[in-house]
């Protein structure tokens, strides 16, 4: 399991990287955080001819919120989100990344690297497409915003080109005050999720869906943002009814993955049972953010 | 006299551990290595094998390739299987059959199992090794692979032994009383079949192993995190045509191993030291050792139990096929464990076990931690839930209903043990254990908090899971102890430690019957120069075996001591008192000498004696196994929905006899249960349909972690051996064999309204779902 | 384009310098070319913990590093385990008291990853310490001493109570304090 040979490069600035990697294309990967490349290097499942190493690049750092908007540099560790102060980051944002791995692994790992692997099972993923994430690619001839929904198109498949690298995840908050909630299932704790959903939610004083994102990790072959769940539930009467009527649209828009069909069978009802788990912790916390603005 | 058996000792091996300064194999730096990485099988079953390794042989920092070829002349296949001297009385009794063995080095013409060793690659070290490994060109042509014991039982199945009539390499059955006459008369009865899948032994620390030949003296040395050096220094003796003087097999530090062979890549890396001059070292990886190393369990239990209404047990009946893989060189040592048993600590008289190895395209299944016994534990307390789930009554009663009552003991059980004598449970008290552990748990008050979690949406359940463990087995161990030069107590043991902390309770030991602080006595273990003779470490011997060695070494030196004490006092030794590493007259006791004047004086040429040496050797062979037991219960909890389990609390009430450190004890027994908490629930080393192997790799084979295992309460009954001096029995399983058991059956008492049947292990959340949903859950 | 680079960093407080192959992970380069063999190589793939150091003032598992990597950062490993009077760092102490430990192999890992809890976490529940150490995967204890060991170090440490965590804790921002082959912090 020694890694095989490559050339690698340390980049200072952002221009180098997207130099080198408009001149050796698919032969280099970029090298963030490491905790999903080394391992794929370890079994030589990749091998690539030059390594990208862009943790010294400084622009790719920086994380900022401006109203409405959250945006991370593609170099944010997930431990740096973690330890972030609450306020200024949602729930559903928190409680997936302290999922990721352990934290020895989140001192290290990277938004932008997560992104990249696109795991089913990736947190951030999920996480992006509830709120609407674009993610910010740039190569040497330009920059792309690639909506999220777009940008997992298959098992440890994105939409990245070869010669382009992510920059920065933007998250657009809800504008009416909103509760969320990311819950997930693994086999054991920190392991790559068996299923995991998030949910966006904002509730009228009456209960009303005014707002809601549904995504599922670990049940499909790519993360998948749920239209069929979120339709059942916008505009209606939120309570236990409703949930399950919007657990049952789950698989309208999952195509399962797993080993054959009893797999894919426990798959979707995790994802059921996950669901249903979120929206009401969601619901909660939305209509406590209600009740905190109006009281 | 101070004793020192008995207490929690702090261990002496701590400090360099917590320092990060042990010697473990990969730390040990000769000048001049070269590493290897070896070339393995992709089929799972092949011929007309050829191997092109001439681009290998030109890449970067190549310094060899080596193939069974270019080790012809040097190395002999293995011949010899591990308890190989198999009494002849179980032949007579029970038809025991044992086919012949014969496993290649390094294999050639023929391959049996994907990951087999085909040739070394040496180079200037494992990065270009590696990569000089994937410019070897292999070519073979694939025979249809047999990957489960039905397909190789079949009459049209490739054999994959040319010296073999069938795939079945060994095959006995046991009878006791008589269990078919006994069912036909039960009251009740249950056909089950049980599956108890295929796990890793799966240390933290990998297998190493480093070699040096010097041809000038024809000196071969070899370090090996090996559980039995001075075994590995016999076969390298026997397959590399050395003597046995001119092999010094060293253990060093070791990070755990929890089940040990003599393996090719020991072998081969000793022949590529002594064909190529220089040290030559295998340092393996994980995904290496995952697929190659420690598979065991991966047995299959078709059974039929008689019992009586009011809950006796009156006869099994066991059919048990084990998956021993491409090779057996351990014969039936799994089966027979199982066999043995298999009635747990219940009165049953009549018992019936046919058992068959079978050889299939996988790797080697070895006895690991538990070895046959969690498969029988387990198969028989999910039987006993069964039957209480049958009869409607508390399997805590059925239980009771059939323990071997303290009054019965020493029990024999009416067979003969895998080493020829009876099997005979010679000490323990059943019912007062489960009694301790219903109390410890809370079982009265558990119904209770059991229905009101069920009124809050939560499904807990409780699992009892009891059983006996035949320990310190022979035929052997060996110990030296002296007082050297400087005074000083010196134990060296044929013992092999890898966490087991021999070096503290060895001390202990030595301690009690010299009166000398442990801390001042120095153990050395795992080392063929130590001592001629030794066994080594491994199915819960070292207490028994190590520990009644070294004391009956310190015993004699003691009178030794006393011995020279008295000619160079010039008195009786009968007026000798020692306290303390001093000798005196009782009487007169400004008339005293030290270990450091004994040294002197024993000196030879000191004229202060009639003969020189203050030194002892004994090699204790116990009468036969010595039975420890234990009980053990689980509160689980488990969410329906996402078919998950999570094991909640967990107590043990253990017997190993004596304990000579509470503390270790307790180690051990915490250890063994998270071991069997993994195979209860994550632990499975898969292949697929191809005969390739798909768990290698550390997020497919699945170890427990912190958050998987409960806080463990260990409660101690000890009822001393009465084999043995020091009245101790092992405890380096029991932890590992009763968890699958207690595990799954509080599992079946969380949905005790479903009735599942839980027959396998482990049981994972797919599986789980699957039973509730076949169940109507 | 090389395949070697030099590196210059601080290695248990001493500044150390060698060249090394780009490919070499920090874990082989730890252990090779520094003696440093308390860094344990257990599965390679960045999931069994036994490999891990400190980097620039958080644990890291060094067989995801590459030796390269370590070019202007400061790495502590379990030789280098600070105490202010000399002694060994409590935890090292509590492990061995309360038999935290068997074969050894996965300590010195799983006492670096205990440190950083205690360190962040100064009363940590045990909830909190299973879930911090879940990363480091041990076969002999079962966990039930080592999570006593580590309740032991918190209950009885604290700061100029031989709990101390290594200096120089840079945040998460990497290495960028120091240029490429640069000059050492001071």
């Amino acid at each position: 399991m020694k890694l095989p040979p490559f050339a690698y490069e340390a980049p200072e600035t952002l221009a180098e990287v997207l130099d080198l990697l408009a001149e050796w294309g698919d032969e280099a990967k970029v090298l963030a955080g490491g905790q999903s490349l080394i391992p794929l290097l370890a079994f030589r499942l990749a091998r690539p001819g030059l390594l990208v190493d862009i943790n010294r690049v400084r622009e790719l750092e920086s994380a900022e919120h401006t109203s409405g908007r959250l945006v991370f540099g593609s170099l944010t560790r997930h431990r740096a989100v973690e330890q972030a102060s609450p306020e200024t980051i949602p729930t559903a944002i928190r409680e997936a990344v302290t999922q990721i791995g352990h934290v020895a692994i989140r001192n290290r790992g990277t938004v932008g690297g997560s992104l990249a692997h696109a795991d089913p099972s990736s947190e951030w993923a999920a996480t992006a497409l509830v709120y609407d994430g674009i993610i910010l690619a740039r190569n040497a001839s330009g920059e792309r915003q690639i909506p999220a929904e777009k940008f997992f198109v298959g098992f440890l498949a994105s939409d990245l080109r070869p010669d382009e690298v992510i920059t920065r995840l933007e998250l657009r908050l809800p504008e009416q005050p909103a509760g969320s909630a990311f819950v997930e299932y693994a086999r054991r704790h920190g392991d790559f999720a068996l299923g995991g959903v998030a949910v966006v939610l904002a509730l009228s004083p009456e209960r009303a869906v005014r707002h809601v994102r549904v995504a599922v990790m670990g049940a499909a072959s790519q993360p998948t943002r749920c239209h069929a769940a979120e339709a059942a539930l916008l505009g209606r009467e939120f309570g236990d009814a409703l949930i399950d009527e919007a657990a049952r649209v789950l698989s309208d828009d999952l195509e399962l993955t797993g080993t054959d069909s009893d797999d894919r069978r426990f798959r979707l009802q995790i994802a059921r049972t996950l669901a249903r788990r979120a929206l009401k912790s969601a619901a909660g916390r939305a209509e406590q953010e209600v009740g905190a603005r109006a009281g | 006299m101070t004793s020192y058996i008995g207490k929690d000792v702090a261990r002496f091996e701590d400090l360099r551990f917590v320092t990060g300064t042990g010697t473990y194999i990969a730390d040990i730096r000769l000048a001049g290595t070269a590493d290897v990485c070896f070339v393995r099988s992709l089929w799972p079953h092949a011929h007309c094998l050829t191997i092109d390794a001439d681009a290998a042989r030109r890449a970067d920092g190549v310094v060899a390739v080596l193939t069974a070829a270019d080790l012809a002349g040097l190395v002999l296949p293995f011949s010899r299987q591990f308890y190989s001297n198999i009494d002849p009385i179980l032949e007579a009794e029970y038809g025991l059959w044992i086919g012949p063995y014969r496993a290649p080095v390094l294999a050639s013409g023929k391959v049996r199992r994907v990951g087999e060793p085909l040739a070394m690659v040496i180079a200037a070290d494992r990065y270009l090794a590696e990569d000089a490994a994937e410019l070897v060109d292999v070519t073979a042509e694939p025979i249809a692979p047999v990957l489960n014991p039905d397909e190789a039982l079949h009459p049209d199945a490739p054999v994959l032994h040319d010296d073999l009539p069938s795939n079945v390499h060994a095959e006995f059955t046991v009878e006791v009383g008589d269990p078919v006459g006994a069912y036909d008369q039960a009251q009740c009865h249950i056909e089950q079949r049980f599956r108890v899948r295929r796990s890793n032994g799966c240390p933290i620390e990998t297998r190493g192993v480093i070699a040096q030949f010097d041809a000038a003296t024809r000196q071969l040395t070899v370090w090996s995190n090996t559980q039995t050096p001075h075994t590995l220094r016999g076969y390298l003796a026997e397959m590399l045509r050395l003597r046995e003087d001119a092999i010094r097999v060293i253990k060093p530090d070791m990070g755990g191993s929890f089940g040990g062979a003599i393996y090719p890549e020991e072998v081969a890396v000793a022949a590529a030291a002594i064909v190529l001059g220089r040290p030559v070292r295998w340092i393996e990886d994980r995904q290496e050792n995952l697929a190659n190393a420690r598979h065991s369990r991966d047995q299959w239990h078709e059974i039929r139990v008689g019992y009586n209404l009011d809950g006796k047990i009156v006869t099994l009946i066991d059919d048990v096929i084990a998956d021993s893989g491409a090779y057996n060189p351990f014969n039936v040592t799994l089966s027979f464990n199982a066999a043995s048993h298999i009635r747990n600590q219940f009165d049953i008289d009549n018992l019936r076990v046919h058992a068959r190895h079978v050889l299939t395209n996988k790797q080697p299944t070895t006895p690991v931690r538990g070895a046959g016994r969690t498969e029988a534990t387990f198969v028989m307390d999910r039987i006993v839930d069964l039957i209480a789930a049958d009869l409607e009554m508390d399997p805590a009663d059925i239980r009771m209903r059939n323990l071997i009552p303290a009054s019965e003991m020493p029990r024999d059980m009416g067979m003969y043990y895998r080493n020829g004598r009876r099997l005979i449970y010679d000490s323990g008290d059943y019912p007062a254990q489960l009694r301790s552990a219903l109390e410890k748990i809370g079982y009265a008050s558990f119904r209770q908090r059991q229905q009101e979690a069920r009124r809050a949406g939560r499904y807990l359940g409780i699992g009892i899971s009891s059983h006996v463990e035949g320990s310190g087995y022979g035929p052997f161990e060996g110990a030296i102890v002296r007082i050297d030069g400087s005074g000083k107590v010196n134990v060296a043991c044929g013992s092999s430690p890898h966490g087991q902390s021999h070096e503290t309770v060895l001390a202990q030991v030595c301690a009690e019957v010299l009166d000398v602080p442990p801390d001042e006595i120095s153990v050395r273990t795992g080392d063929t120069s130590l001592l001629p003779y030794g066994g080594g470490t491994y199915g819960s011997r070292s207490a028994v075996t190590a520990g009644n060695a070294v004391h009956l070494a310190a015993v004699k030196l003691r009178k030794r001591v006393v011995e020279v004490a008295a000619e160079v006092l010039g008195t009786g030794s009968d007026r000798l008192t020692l306290q303390g590493g001093r000798i005196f007259d009782l009487a007169n006791p400004a008339s005293c000498v030290t270990f450091w004047d004994l040294a002197r004086a024993a000196t030879p040429g000191s004229g202060m004696t009639a003969t020189p040496g203050l030194e002892a050797s004994a090699y204790y062979v116990p009468p036969t196994v010595t039975f420890a037991s234990g009980t053990h219960i689980a509160i689980v909890e488990v969410d329906p929905s996402l078919a998950s389990v999570k094991v909640r609390q967990y107590v043990v009430v253990d017997d190993c006899g004596t304990m000579l450190n509470p503390m270790i004890v307790e180690g051990q027994q915490h250890g063994g249960v998270a071991h069997g908490i993994g195979n209860a629930l994550l632990e499975e080393a898969c292949y697929d349909s191809d005969g390739q192997f798909t768990t290698g790799s550390f997020l497919d084979y699945l170890l427990p972690a912190a958050t998987d295992i409960p806080h463990i309460d260990v409660v101690h009954e000890s009822h001393p051996s009465p084999l043995n001096p020091l009245g101790v029995k092992g405890t380096g399983e029991g932890g590992a064999t009763s968890p699958p058991a207690a595990v799954l059956n509080a599992v079946a008492d969380a949905l005790r309204p479903l009735r599942l049947e839980l027959t396998e292990i482990p049981l994972s959340p797919l599986r789980l779902f699957l039973d509730i949903e076949a169940a109507g859950g | 384009m090389p395949d070697e680079m030099r590196i210059s960093f601080t290695l248990n407080g001493t500044q150390r310098t060698a060249m090394i192959k780009s490919r070499h992970t920090l874990a082989d380069v730890l252990r090779d070319e520094f003696g440093c063999t308390g860094v344990h190589l257990g599965c390679e793939q960045g999931v069994c913990g036994a490999c891990t150091v400190v980097f620039n003032g958080r644990t890291a598992r060094a067989c995801l590093l590459l030796g390269v990597q370590a070019d202007g950062t400061s790495i502590v490993t379990i030789e280098g385990m600070p105490s202010e009077t000399g002694e060994l760092h409590l935890l090292q102490q509590t492990f061995s008291s309360a038999h935290g430990l068997q074969c050894g192999f996965c300590t010195p890992g799983m006492i670096i990853t205990a440190a950083e809890l205690i360190h962040e976490v100064p009363a940590p529940t045990e909830t909190q310490i299973r879930e911090a150490l879940s990363g480091n995967l041990c076969r002999c204890t079962g966990y039930a001493n080592i999570v006593l060991a580590v309740r032991r170090a918190a209950e009885a440490g604290g700061p100029d109570r031989g709990t101390s965590w290594p200096e120089g804790a840079s945040g998460l921002s990497d290495d960028a304090a120091q240029s490429h082959g640069g000059a050492p912090d001071d």
